[in-house]
C-alpha cells in the first residue's frame, strides 16, 4: 500500500496494531515521514479532512488545464460541425429522403445516358412550361400534361457512352452526374403492369423546372409511351436526385425498355 | 493522460512529466507526498492555514525546479525543499532576529539501522539479547515491546503508563544504543 495511504489510515485509525508499528517502525528510518508524523500527530483537527480539502485543491488546478484544452477543442469542433450542417442544409433540405442515401452507391461507369435532338415541337413546349411556370403560385406542384404528341420517329437516341446533356438543357444536370442518374433509374425503375403485358417500350421525354432547394417540379411529360409510364417516369424524377439550380427549363429522357 | 490504473514509480511519474509536460503527471506525484508535506510544514509552523499554503505553494514551485535538475530520489529531494521552504518561513516571522533553525536530531537518529535484519540471523540474535538486556529498563521494556513485540506506540502507552512523547525518545535512545552495543561486538 503506498506510503500517502497508510498514514491516512493510521491517522484515521486508534494506532494500535501491527500496521500503526510497522508505520512507526518505518519512521526511525526515514526523517522525512518521522517529521510528518510528528506534525500530523501533534495537532488537535481532523487531519485527515485537511488532506482531502489539499488534494481536491491539487487536482482542481491540474484538471482545470485539461479541461480548458478540452473544453477550447470542444468549441472548436463544434462550431465546425454546425457550420458543415448549415451549409448541407442549405443546399439540400429534402436531403433526409432515404432514397438520397441509394443515390450515393451508384457509382457505376459508361452507364446509359440520354441524348435526344430537340425537335420544334419541344421547342414550343419548352415555351408554354416557362410562361406557365411563370404565371403559377405554386412552384412545387408535379402536373401531368398529356399531349397527344406522336412518338416522333425523326428523333434519334443513342445510346453510347458519352456524358452528353439533353439539348435544350441549359446545364441542369444531377447531383452526381448522369451515370449515377441513369444508374438510378435503372435500379429503382418499376415497369407498369399494363406496359410489361402489352410489351410496351420506349422513352419518355419530361421536362421540369428545377427550383432553389434543386428539386424538380412543374414536372411535365413531353414524350410518353402510357399513362402508368408517365406516372413511374415522374415518380423516378420527383424522387431522384437533386438537380443544380439553373432557372431555365430541364429535360431529361427517362428510358422504359424490357430486357430481351 | 490516461488513468492510472497500476501502481507506478516515482521514476515514471517524473519520466512522463518531463517528457509529456502534463501537469497531471506531477499532480499524480505530489499527491503522493501531500501528507509529508503538509505533516512536516504543520511541525515547524504550527499553523495549519499557513501549513496548506505551504502545500499549495511548493506544488508550484517544484513543478518547474523538479524539471530542470535531474531527479533521483524524489522523496528526498522533496524533503530538502519542504525543510529549506519552512525554514525560511520562519526566519520571515521572527522579526526580532532570533536565528531559527529546524530539528537537526532528527537526522541523525534517523538512519537505515535495520534492527529486523539483525534479528533474523541466528548468530546475532545472542549478542542482540544481551545488548538488549545491557539497556536501561525503561528503554529495554520499550525496545522489547517496540521491535519483539511489534506494538504501537500507543499500546506501549497503554500498557506501560509512560507519556508517548517519552516512549518515543525511549525507542529512539533504546535503537540507537543497540547499535552501538552491536557495532561494538563486531555486527553491523
Amino acid at each position: 500500500m503506498k506510503v500517502r495511504n497508510r498514514i491516512v489510515n493510521y491517522l484515521r485509525g486508534d494506532r494500535r496494531g501491527k500496521e500503526a508499528n510497522s508505520l512507526e517502525k518505518e519512521a526511525l528510518n526515514d526523517a522525512f515521514l518521522y517529521e510528518a508524523l510528528e506534525g500530523l500527530t501533534g495537532a488537535q483537527r481532523d487531519i485527515v479532512r485537511d488532506i482531502e480539502y489539499l488534494s481536491k485543491r491539487l487536482k482542481a488546478r491540474t484538471r482545470s488545464k485539461w479541461e480548458m484544452i478540452g473544453k477550447t477543442w470542444g468549441i472548436v469542433v463544434a462550431v465546425v460541425v454546425m457550420g458543415f450542417v448549415m451549409w448541407m442544409g442549405i443546399r439540400y433540405v429534402r436531403i433526409g429522403r432515404g432514397q438520397q442515401d441509394a443515390k450515393a452507391l451508384y457509382l457505376a461507369e459508361g452507364e446509359i445516358t440520354g441524348e435526344e435532338i430537340a425537335g420544334k415541337s419541344d421547342v414550343n413546349v419548352a415555351r408554354e412550361h416557362e410562361e406557365e411556370s411563370l404565371s403559377s403560385g405554386n412552384p412545387d406542384t408535379v402536373r401531368i400534361l398529356q399531349r397527344p404528341v406522336a412518338p416522333d420517329s425523326s428523333v434519334s437516341t443513342s445510346y453510347g457512352k458519352r456524358d452528353t446533356v439533353v439539348e435544350g438543357n441549359r446545364g441542369s444536370v444531377p447531383f452526381g452526374g448522369y451515370k449515377k442518374f441513369y444508374r438510378y433509374i435503372r435500379d429503382s425503375l418499376r415497369y407498369p403492369q399494363d406496359a410489361l403485358e402489352r410489351g410496351l417500350e420506349g422513352e419518355i421525354k419530361l421536362s421540369f423546372y428545377v427550383n432553389k432547394a434543386g428539386r424538380p417540379s412543374h414536372i411535365r411529360v413531353v414524350k410518353w409511351i402510357t399513362y402508368s409510364c408517365n406516372r413511374e417516369a415522374i415518380r423516378l424524377l420527383s424522387e431522384g436526385p437533386a438537380w443544380n439550380y439553373t432557372g431555365d427549363t430541364s429535360y431529361v429522357v427517362i428510358p422504359f425498355h424490357l430486357e430481351k | 493522460m490516461k488513468r492510472i490504473n497500476r501502481v507506478i514509480s516515482d521514476r515514471e511519474l517524473l519520466m512522463a512529466y518531463n517528457q509529456k509536460k502534463d501537469k497531471g503527471y506531477w499532480g499524480v506525484l505530489y499527491e503522493r507526498y501531500v501528507p509529508m508535506v503538509y505533516g512536516v510544514a504543520l511541525k515547524y509552523l504550527k499553523q495549519p492555514e499557513d501549513a496548506q499554503r505551504i502545500v499549495m505553494y511548493l506544488f508550484d514551485e517544484l513543478s518547474d525546479k523538479v524539471t530542470i535538475t535531474p531527479v533521483d530520489e524524489f522523496k528526498f529531494w522533496l524533503y530538502t525543499h519542504v525543510r529549506s521552504c519552512c525554514l525560511k518561513e520562519l526566519q520571515r516571522r521572527s522579526s526580532d532576529g532570533i536565528s531559527v533553525s529546524l530539528d537537526e536530531e532528527v537526522l541523525e537518529f534517523c538512519d537505515d539501522f535495520n534492527l529486523d535484519a539483525v534479528r533474523k540471523e541466528i548468530a546475532s540474535e545472542k549478542i542482540l539479547q544481551k545488548c538488549i538486556e545491557a539497556l536501561p529498563e525503561k528503554q529495554r521494556i520499550s525496545v522489547c515491546r517496540f521491535f519483539m513485540e511489534g506494538r504501537s506506540y500507543k499500546e506501549i502507552e497503554d500498557a506501560t503508563g509512560f507519556p508517548l512523547k517519552l516512549i518515543k525518545s525511549l525507542v529512539q535512545n533504546g535503537k540507537r544504543n543497540l547499535k552501538l552495543c552491536l557495532g561494538k561486538k563486531g555486527i553491523a
